[in-house]
């Protein structure tokens, strides 16, 4: 079985990058499409019109090409995020707490624990709360 | 009784009866070359994002796999599709100038015919003016008449070149957007490259092979025809440039294109604010040297014009 790494961090930022080709490609489409073949000698005007029209076409297939890798990616960040926080719950649900009560749901404190100081809010790296719950599911395998 | 003799002064006739113009808007096609040039710029913005992408740290599994292998080919595909429109540039460019200078010499050519009309129709008047003239002063009329039509026939010789070059100047722009607009092209190392230049590469001596002594490209460059060597100076700038056994002046001009392309399709990247710190660097350094050559140029046509 392959490793399997990544971040939501690396996804984001190809997003932005691959974000800032679309852009650059749809410039390039319409720089095209505005180009006027008139100012060519009049036996050259209609190679250039179908080379201005041609290269609008295919910047308009690049920026679409970019902009299919985007919505691939963003779907792969939102299926990272769904299953992260579908397992976080299937593994509050491991723990011992009640269902339907998720692990950063305030008012749950299981048998045995010690009363939290404050139950803190979910960040990206998923804050002390996570730590905790690492804790208790024992060391990395 | 006094006897008479009749002179017969033989008039040139004012020709060429319209002077070939050379059409098309030098500055228009500048601005086009531009587009194309700013787009090179932009593909190779997106061939460079593309190959950061398949560098990618921190993404291990089969969909980071396949995402680099997209990227790679992503990366390669907006590669060839700069350089298919770097070289159209540069040869659009090219082709511009090369207007500007044909349209130089038409108004050359309209201030001489204009001259030499003048010059014809003082004669004629002259002639139809004079009365109880010698043999000797019509012999001085009839040789201002032929040195007329000795200018006139060199304007007639002059025009007819002009046209040519103009037409072969309209073909090589025609064959190069013509080799730049189908799909298959556009990702082909030919893609850009005027017939013309691409036929002069394959002759034996030339440069391509990277294997030519300079005597034996000495000897291809003499073969080629004017519109060869056009065509090859614009298409395949950097190679001419930096080949020896071509001629010094061949090699600066070639020099020249492939740094306008390059301050171009650099300014470009700079408004977008994706420039890297040793392309603006060179943008400078090629800008400062051009500044120069201009100011050069319009020192020399400012003397010509006090000479």
């Amino acid at each position: 079985m392959p490793s399997i790494v990544v971040t939501p961090d690396v996804i984001t930022r190809e997003i932005r990058d691959w974000r800032k080709v679309v852009r650059l490609m749809k410039e390039t489409e319409k720089a095209f499409a505005q180009a006027s073949p008139a100012v060519l000698p009049p036996s050259v005007q209609e190679v250039g019109a179908s080379f201005v029209q041609a290269w609008a076409g295919f910047a308009q297939e690049s920026a679409e090409d970019a902009d299919d890798v985007v919505t691939a990616l963003e779907e792969t960040l939102r299926d990272m995020t769904a299953t992260d926080e579908q397992r976080a719950q299937q593994f509050t649900g491991l723990i011992g707490c009640g269902p339907g009560e998720t692990f950063f749901t305030p008012p749950v404190v299981c048998e045995g624990d010690p009363a939290p100081p404050d139950l803190e809010q979910p960040t990206a790296e998923g804050g002390p709360a996570a730590d905790r719950l690492a804790q208790r599911l024992g060391g990395q395998p | 009784m006094t006897a008479t003799t009749t002179v017969v002064i033989n008039l040139p006739a004012s020709e060429p009866v319209t002077l070939f113009k050379p059409e098309g808007d030098p500055g228009g096609i500048d601005q086009l070359a531009t587009i194309v040039l700013e787009a090179a710029g932009r593909y190779d913005e997106y061939s460079d994002e593309s190959a950061q992408f398949h560098r990618t740290q921190g993404w291990l599994g089969d969909s980071g796999e396949k995402y680099v292998k997209r990227a790679k080919r992503v990366a390669l595909k907006a590669g060839r599709m700069r350089n298919t429109l770097k070289r159209t540039g540069r040869a659009v460019l090219a082709c511009a100038d090369r207007l500007r200078g044909h349209q130089r010499t038409y108004e050359e050519h309209v201030d001489r015919k204009r001259h030499l009309d003048r010059r014809l129709e003082a004669l004629t008047a002259e002639i139809a003016a004079a009365t109880n003239i010698t043999i000797d002063q019509g012999k001085a009329l009839q040789e201002r008449a032929d040195d007329l039509a000795v200018k006139y026939k060199s304007l007639v010789e002059d025009d007819r070149a002009l046209a040519r070059v103009a037409r072969s100047n309209e073909r090589l722009l025609a064959e190069t957007l013509e080799s730049a607009n189908e799909r298959d092209e556009v990702t082909d190392s030919s893609g850009g490259r005027p017939e013309t230049a691409l036929r002069a590469m394959q002759k034996p001596g030339s440069p391509m092979s990277g294997e030519a002594t300079p005597e034996q490209v000495r000897a291809w460059w003499k073969e080629l025809s004017n519109e060869e060597r056009r065509a090859v100076i614009a298409s395949y700038s950097h190679k001419i440039a930096s080949t020896e056994g071509i001629p010094a002046e061949a090699r600066e001009r070639a020099d020249r294109v492939r740094d306008e392309e390059v301050i171009i399709r650099l300014k470009e990247k700079a408004a977008d604010g994706t420039i890297t710190g040793e392309e603006a660097d060179r943008l400078t350094k090629l800008q400062r040297e051009a500044d120069l050559e201009a100011r050069e140029r319009q020192g020399d046509k400012g003397d010509k014009d006090r000479d």
